[in-house]
């Protein structure tokens, strides 16, 4: 399967589109200054949209955003059989936060990038009310764990 | 602890090649994976790919162990390469026979990793094979040498220890006897 091919999901649920850009939109243009950055993705690393800060490759970033989940969720399970919810990088010059979107059996991804001032507690809550919107685009028929 | 001597090798190939299963096959203890569910094409020839790792240990006996990586294939998942790349005794490049189209798969896991894996011992391992595939094996060898890259070429079931022992008798024996 090459990467050059398009992204063709097969046989799953998708998101309402227009109101998965209005949810990126109010969380990285409207909601909260020094957050750069929002990128919806598949859990197995394919872009699906983002907003913000010009990327030279959101392909490349979505990638890694799965990668990190995927670990994060790998190391909880090993102490805890517990499961990956969300995954927290802190830098120098900032954060990022890449949470699972609770709907279709975890199918996507939203990876949020700001800038250092961001505090964290503002940024849990813009980027777990994003999801939620995320999360409710599937339709309540879709809609999976809490 | 102590520091045993650790021998890392590393696992690349197209997608469904059969990377995670020939770790799954020989690793001594529970395999570390990172796989989810496929939502892309994929899922037609299996459910679940790899997205950052596979990580087994394999003991050589004297405490000497040898840690085997695998790598998604996708190369959007190339800079995965550059968080196991130090130090690495061994490449195994596995090629998927049963597939439409082994030697594209071969080529764009070659493009992926130019650069990369030229100066490490290298083997390549047709794997799924039904049939005869000296064809394929010659075509495999002609395509690894356009791309400047040396070393055996072999046919494996990915499922069987045995054949990973080989694979890994043949890695040391490139480091060896290689001049890199
Ligand atoms: N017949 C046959 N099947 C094999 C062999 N090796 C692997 N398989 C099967 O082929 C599939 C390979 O899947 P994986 O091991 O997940 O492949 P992978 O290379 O890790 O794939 P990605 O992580 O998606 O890049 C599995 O369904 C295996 O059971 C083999 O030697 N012979
Ligand atoms: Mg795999």
């Amino acid at each position: 399967m090459s990467d050059r091919q398009k992204h063709i999901p097969v046989l799953l649920p998708t998101p309402d589109r227009r109101q998965c850009e209005m949810a990126l939109d109010e969380l990285v243009a409207r909601n909260v200054d020094g957050i750069s950055l929002a990128l919806l993705a598949y859990r197995d690393g394919h872009p699906y949209l983002f907003r913000g800060k010009e990327l030279q490759n959101a392909g490349k970033l979505a990638a890694m955003a799965s990668s990190m989940a995927a670990l994060s969720g790998t190391m909880l399970r090993e102490i805890d059989s517990d499961s990956g919810e969300m995954t927290l990088l802190q830098g120098k010059k900032g954060k990022i936060i890449i949470v699972q979107v609770p709907a279709a059996n975890n199918l996507m991804l939203l990876a949020v990038h700001t800038t250092e001032e961001v505090n964290l507690g503002l940024l849990l809550a813009h980027t777990k009310s994003c999801v939620t919107k995320v999360a409710a685009s599937f339709g309540a028929a879709q809609a999976g764990q809490p | 602890m102590d520091r045993k001597i650790t021998y890392k090798l590393v696992f690349i190939g197209a997608p469904g090649s059969g990377k995670s299963t020939c770790i799954g096959a020989v690793s001594d203890i529970p395999v570390v994976s990172t796989d989810v569910a496929c939502t892309d094409g994929l899922a037609s020839i299996k459910e679940t790919t790899t997205v950052a790792l596979d990580y087994g240990e394999m003991s050589l006996g004297d405490g000497e162990r040898l840690l085997l990586y695998g790598l998604p294939g996708q190369s959007r998942f190339t800079f995965m390469f550059d968080t196991v790349a130090e130090n690495l005794a061994g490449v195994v490049m596995l090629i998927d026979a049963s597939s439409a189209a082994p030697l594209e798969g071969l080529e764009e896991t070659l493009r992926t990793y130019a650069g990369r894996i030229g100066e490490t011992p290298f083997v390549a391992a047709i794997n799924k094979v039904q049939g005869n595939v000296d064809a394929l094996r010659e075509q495999v060898a002609e395509t690894l040498r356009r791309h400047g890259l040396v070393g055996p070429v072999i046919v494996v079931d990915a499922r069987r220890r045995e054949d990973m022992a080989l694979i890994f008798d043949l890695v040391f024996l490139c480091a060896e006897y290689s001049d890199v």
